[in-house]
C-alpha cells in the first residue's frame, strides 16, 4: 500500500483505521480512543455531509473507476476485433460518456455506414458534450463534436489500417485542424500531442 | 483505411475546414478555402458521405438551448477530464510520488461545477509501489496548481486503497478538501489539523 504517500497527504489516520478493529463501515468511535488532541476524521456517511456532492461522489468512485476501466477495455477490444461488440459494451457501462457515443459514431462509418446517417447518434453526441460542458457555447460545442469525431474516426481507422500512408496523412490533417480549433475555443483540449 | 472509405474522411476534413474557414474570417496560412455552394447549384447538396455542417450547427444549437440529459443520480457518469487527470499524474510524479499501479483520474461531478480528484491504489498488486518523497508539499502545491485542475474546479481529493487483510478484501477511501491540500502547500494549516477536514469509509468484501 502506498501508505507513506497517504500519510504525506495528511493521511495518517489510514494506518490508525486498518488496524483498528471495523466491521463494515468505520464509525467516528474508532478514532475517539487513544487518538489524542488530533482532530478526528468524519465519517463518509456523517448525515452533516449528506449534501456535499464531492464527498458523495467520492462514494461512488470505486465503481465508477470500474466502469471506466472495463469500458476502456471493451472499447479496445473493438478496435482490435473491429467490430461494436464492446463499443456496445462501453456504452451499457458508461451511457453518459461522450467518449463511447463517438467511437460508436466512427465504427460504424468504418463498417460502411456513413457520416450523414445516425442523426439520432449525433444528437445524443451532442448532448453528451454539453453535460460534460454545460456552459460551452454553440461553436465550442461544434469545435468539441469535430475533435472528438476525429479522434475516434482515426483510432478506428488506424485498427483498421495501421500505419498505412492514408492513416499518416489523416493525421496529419487532423493535426492542422486541431491547431486551427486551438485559436477558436477556450476549452481544455488534450488530443494532438500524442498521436 | 480502405481507398473505399479514404474519401468520406476527407469531405469529413473538408466540411470541417470549410465551417472554420468561414468561422475564422479566412485566415492566412488555411489550405485554400471551399466555395460555399449556391442554393439550387450542383454544389449545394454535400457528397453522400460527407458530413453536413449546416445540420451539424443545427444539432449544436439545438443541444446549447436543450435540457441538460439526467445522470439519473450517478454523480460521476460524465466523461473524465483527461487532461486534468494527466496534469495531476505529473504533478505527483514529479514531485517524486511513484504511481506505478495507480490509476490518477479527475471525474466531473455531474450537476455542479465541481470536480473529483481521484487516486487509486491497489495495495495486493505486486507493480503496486510504495514510494513517496520525502518533501511531498512542493508536487502537492504543483498539483493544486496545476491549469487544468484550476480549471476542473477540483474540489475534494479521494485515495483509494483495495487490500486485503485478515479479515479479508477491503476498500479503504479517504478524501479531504482541495482547499485543505492548499492550505498544507502554503503552510497555513498543518497535516494534523487536515486529519478534521478528512472523511473515510471503510468497506470489507468489496472488490
Amino acid at each position: 500500500m502506498n501508505r507513506r504517500a497517504l500519510v504525506f497527504l495528511g493521511f495518517a489516520v489510514a494506518f490508525l483505521v486498518l488496524t483498528t478493529g471495523c466491521e463494515d463501515f468505520l464509525t467516528l468511535d474508532d478514532f475517539s480512543s487513544g487518538s489524542g488532541p488530533a482532530p478526528a476524521p468524519k465519517s463518509v456517511n456523517d448525515p452533516a455531509l449528506a449534501n456535499d456532492p464531492a464527498i458523495q461522489a467520492a462514494k461512488d468512485a470505486t465503481q465508477a473507476i470500474k466502469d471506466i476501466r472495463d469500458a476502456d477495455a471493451a472499447l479496445a477490444a473493438s478496435l482490435k476485433n473491429r467490430n461494436l461488440d464492446g463499443i456496445d459494451k462501453a456504452r451499457e457501462l458508461r451511457p453518459y460518456d461522450a467518449k463511447f457515443a463517438f467511437y460508436s459514431i466512427a465504427m460504424r462509418d468504418a463498417m460502411g455506414g456513413s457520416l450523414v446517417t445516425g442523426g439520432a447518434e449525433r444528437r445524443e453526441a451532442f448532448l453528451l458534450l454539453r453535460l460534460r460542458n454545460p456552459k460551452a457555447s454553440e461553436r465550442e460545442l461544434l469545435s468539441l463534436f469535430y475533435l472528438n469525431l476525429a479522434e475516434a474516426t482515426l483510432a478506428t481507422r488506424n485498427s483498421f489500417s495501421t500505419g498505412s500512408k492514408e492513416f499518416s496523412s489523416a493525421t496529419g490533417d487532423y493535426c492542422f485542424y486541431r491547431n486551427l480549433l486551438d485559436r477558436t475555443s477556450t476549452l481544455p483540449k488534450d488530443f494532438c500531442n500524442e498521436k | 483505411m480502405s481507398n473505399r472509405r479514404q474519401p468520406v474522411f476527407f469531405a469529413a476534413v473538408v466540411a470541417l475546414g470549410a465551417l472554420l474557414i468561414a468561422a475564422c474570417g479566412g485566415s492566412s496560412g488555411s489550405p485554400p478555402p471551399a466555395t460555399t455552394p449556391t442554393a439550387g447549384s450542383p454544389e449545394a447538396k454535400p457528397p453522400a458521405t460527407a458530413l453536413d455542417a449546416k445540420a451539424l450547427e443545427a444539432l449544436a444549437a439545438e443541444a446549447v438551448k436543450a435540457p441538460l440529459p439526467s445522470v439519473g443520480g450517478d454523480l460521476l457518469a460524465i466523461s473524465p477530464n483527461e487532461e486534468a487527470g494527466k496534469q495531476a499524474a505529473e504533478a505527483l510524479r514529479a514531485a517524486g510520488f511513484d504511481l506505478t499501479g495507480a490509476t490518477v483520474l479527475v471525474l466531473p461531478i455531474a450537476g455542479t461545477n465541481q470536480s473529483l480528484l481521484v487516486m487509486e491504489f491497489d495495495a495486493t498488486a505486486s507493480a503496486s509501489s510504495s514510494d513517496a518523497p520525502d518533501d511531498p508539499l512542493p508536487g502537492l502545491k504543483a498539483l493544486v496548481d496545476a491549469p487544468a485542475i484550476k480549471a476542473a474546479n477540483v474540489t475534494r481529493v479521494a485515495i483509494i486503497t483495495h487490500g486485503t487483510d485478515e479479515k479479508g478484501s477491503y476498500v479503504f477511501t479517504m478524501t479531504i478538501p482541495m482547499t485543505a491540500v492548499a492550505a498544507m502547500t502554503n503552510g497555513t494549516l498543518s497535516s494534523t489539523d487536515a486529519i478534521g477536514q478528512m472523511t473515510i469509509d471503510l468497506e470489507y468484501g468489496a472488490r
